[in-house]
């Protein structure tokens, strides 16, 4: 069969999406476990989100455009979650707060733990911008670009999740006890 | 400076914000407020701690059982709840583990210079210098195109080659053969080191070199192969115009 102009042959394209399920897969399941809180969900969502992003590496022209690809992939599978099955229990609690490997000091540890802590109480409003910045490295215009928010709303939640957890490891209570409110 | 004015507020806002924002304004006011400079300072210190408690563990066998999915050619799952085939799964997974997988401690960004991202990049997948997917030519020019490079019949036999995620951009990471032996050939398009620098670690030996535009790196076990190889390598990659 001829081979369309500028497609990929079978073996460059896989070799292509191994190179992408290595670099991208840990840190869209510790997004969508943040997010989901829970630990299959979160693992079938990264199996969903790269078998689509498969059948459609065809038609993505830009490579360094993939990882914000794959973030927009994963946010639409995990919202069709909704729309298939409305779960009617809240999200199962999985994510192990204090299990930290290659950590030894307990002061560290506890502060992590903390953190952790403080991460999963975030309304998602708030920790799916700072997921995106700390996993995707992405700039607040960017974010604002994948969540179809303006960059001054993602600003301000940035700050605003950023100052309340900083708060929390900082042991002011002033900053820890701010009410988050939507701008 | 004593106390803080509206910069400094205005600095420490968007530190805040994004600790990696280094504006000119930013730049400029850091360079003549100590006060703003130990802040961020904790900030970076903070970032780094927030990255961790982010960063929990990804299951183990995560990338086989993607991968395995993916040459099944079918969804594991249909939805939230399905998850009969998950033992499965796993078990099946860990034998394409077994054949294909090597993954090694090193991770990139946590060295400092291109040649260690470099090797940190090939050793994250050894797995690929056991493959030989006889890549066609004109299939390797697509994939070199977006980098302003193309190759001609000179390079001889293409093991392997795929746009690898390096830092965020994408590189070309080809794998040549020479007489059996696995040469790695990576070409950083944004980067010219200028200078030659050997790469000699206790499994590669190799060389980083600048070209008309970018680098090359060239990598094997075998330092005979090396010498050779450079040679083809430059008279068969050119700048496409």
């Amino acid at each position: 069969m001829q081979k369309k102009t500028g497609q990929l042959d079978a073996g460059i394209k896989s070799s292509q999406f191994e190179a992408i399920v290595h670099a991208y897969s840990k840190d869209l399941y510790r997004y969508g476990l943040w997010l989901t809180k829970d630990v299959q969900v979160a693992e079938d969502l990264v199996q969903e989100t790269f078998l689509r992003a498969w059948k459609a590496m065809d038609s993505l022209k830009d490579p360094n455009a993939v990882k914000s690809w794959l973030f927009t992939i994963y946010r639409r599978e995990n919202a069709r979650r909704f729309e298939k099955v409305r779960p009617d229990t809240t999200p199962i609690d999985d994510i192990n707060v204090d299990k930290f490997v290659h950590l030894e000091d307990d002061f560290a540890k506890t502060e992590l733990i903390a953190l952790r802590n403080a991460l999963k109480e975030l309304p998602v409003e708030y920790l799916e911008p700072l997921l995106l910045q700390v996993l995707g490295g992405y700039s607040c215009k960017e974010i604002a670009e994948i969540l179809g928010i303006k960059s001054g709303a993602v600003m301000t939640r940035v700050f605003r999740a950023r100052k309340k957890l900083r708060a929390i490891l900082n042991d002011d209570s002033t900053s820890d006890s701010e009410q988050i409110v939507e701008i | 400076m004593s106390s803080m004015d509206t910069t400094c507020l205005e600095v420490r806002r968007e530190l805040t914000t994004d600790p990696k924002s280094r504006s000119p304004v930013i730049m400029k006011h850091l360079s003549s407020c100590n006060s703003c400079a130990d802040y961020l300072q904790e900030i970076k210190l903070f970032n780094d701690k927030l990255s961790t408690a982010i960063k929990v563990e990804a299951p183990e066998g995560l990338e086989s059982r993607i991968l395995l999915a993916q040459r099944m050619g079918q969804s594991q799952i249909s939805n939230a709840t399905k998850y009969s085939n998950y033992t499965w799964m796993s078990l099946a997974a860990g034998i394409v583990l077994a054949i294909g997988l090597s993954i090694s401690m090193y991770k990139f960004g946590e060295s400092h210079g291109l040649e260690q991202d470099v090797l940190a990049h090939v050793y994250n997948e050894l797995y690929i210098l056991e493959k030989d997917e006889n890549i066609q030519l004109a299939s390797l020019n697509i994939l070199l195109k977006p980098h302003g490079i193309q190759a001609n019949e000179g390079i001889g036999h293409i093991r392997h080659a795929a746009n690898c995620p390096f830092g965020d951009k994408f590189v070309p990471h080809i794998i040549l053969d020479d007489q059996g032996k696995a040469v790695t050939v990576m070409y950083i398009p944004w980067e010219n080191v200028g200078k030659r620098i050997q790469l000699d670690d206790q499994r590669f030996k190799g060389t980083l070199f600048g070209a008309q535009q970018g680098s090359f790196v060239i990598l094997t076990e075998d330092r005979e192969v090396l010498e050779g190889m450079e040679n083809r390598v430059m008279s068969s990659i050119q700048t496409r115009i």
